[in-house]
């Protein structure tokens, strides 16, 4: 599939990331290659600007972050959900599917009467 | 050949935060990319072309370290400049009056120039304001020797009458602040408008 960056992704990075911490802890590499993962590659971004996202997010108290040892190499990073964070990844999946719907009505093109 | 060390000195130079958190920040990103060069050489890829690739799929250093600064600026853009010139004016006040003391008033003031600017880049941590601060600061270097010699017509801490002697001291501090104020003023704009962060986190 080809790639969707830009505007398009730009301003739902944060949530797929909310929604990602939401259901397991993660560093920042592993939130780069899960996105990849599900989204089949559509969804490109350079991977160096997910951490200042990552710290605009810890300094909005959205999530914490520790440190962690590795087996394999050097120490991880793991980012985590707080509770005012758990809150902002919910209103904004159900901001996300107000926004879906309304798009698919518009583009399905129905119109009454 | 591209190097992860010389990616992450230039991602991560000139931000402005505690040296803790900086070694912080530059040890996540070098988690990242020394993570993705292992899992590239256990695909059997060279290193050079691993790197260049894990790299550009990184971003751009600059770009990475403009998002970074979005996020971690300490300080507001005015606040920050406003210190660089107060820092500017002070150095240049007291240079000035060391300078004509020591009756070297055209050498020392024309030294002023270089001093506000490299005092300005230093505040700006970043090497390459350092350097533009220099540059900012000689190419003022004729200005300052200039406005040095026009003053000289004043009167000199070595004249036999003290108030005159005052006057000239005075007269050396305010000339040297403003002119060290305006040089780091000067610098402080140009440099700015090189370097404000041109993109932010995603």
């Amino acid at each position: 599939m080809a790639g969707l960056g830009g505007d398009l992704l730009k301003g739902n990075v944060l949530t797929l990331i909310l929604t990602l911490l939401g259901e397991q802890p993660m560093y920042g590499l592993q939130l780069a290659k899960e996105i990849a993962r599900r989204s089949e590659g559509a969804f490109q971004f350079k991977e160096g600007l997910l951490y200042p996202s990552l710290h605009q997010l810890e300094k909005q108290g959205l999530v914490e972050s520790e440190w962690h040892p590795s087996e394999l190499g050097p120490d991880r990073k793991y980012y985590s959900l707080t509770p005012k964070g758990r809150k902002e990844a919910a209103r904004r999946r159900q901001l996300w599917s107000a926004f879906t719907k309304a798009m698919a009505q518009v583009l399905g093109g129905k119109a009454d009467g | 050949m591209a190097s992860l060390d010389g990616y992450l000195d230039r991602a991560c130079a000139g931000l402005r935060v505690d040296p803790a958190e900086a070694e912080d920040i530059r040890r996540e990103l070098r988690a990242h990319l020394e993570e993705r060069l292992r899992d590239a050489l256990a695909r059997g890829a060279s290193r050079d072309k691993a790197i260049t690739e894990i790299l550009a799929r990184f971003g751009e250093p600059e770009e990475v370290l403009a998002a970074l600064r979005a996020v971690h600026q300490e300080e507001s853009w005015w606040a920050y400049r406003l210190k660089g010139m107060v820092a500017g004016a002070a150095v240049g006040a007291v240079l000035s009056l060391l300078l004509r003391v020591a009756g070297h008033g055209a050498a020392l003031e024309a030294a002023l120039g270089t001093a506000s600017g490299a005092c300005i880049g230093l505040l700006s941590v970043s090497r390459t304001r350092l350097v533009a601060g220099l540059a900012i600061g000689a190419l003022t270097w004729f200005a300052a020797t200039v406005g040095a010699l026009a003053a000289s017509g004043v009167g000199s801490p070595q004249s036999s009458f003290p108030l005159q002697a005052m006057h000239s001291v005075l007269l050396s501090l305010i000339t040297g602040g403003v002119f060290g104020m305006v040089v780091a003023a000067g610098a402080t704009v140009l440099v700015s408008l090189l370097s404000r962060p041109r993109s932010g986190p995603l």
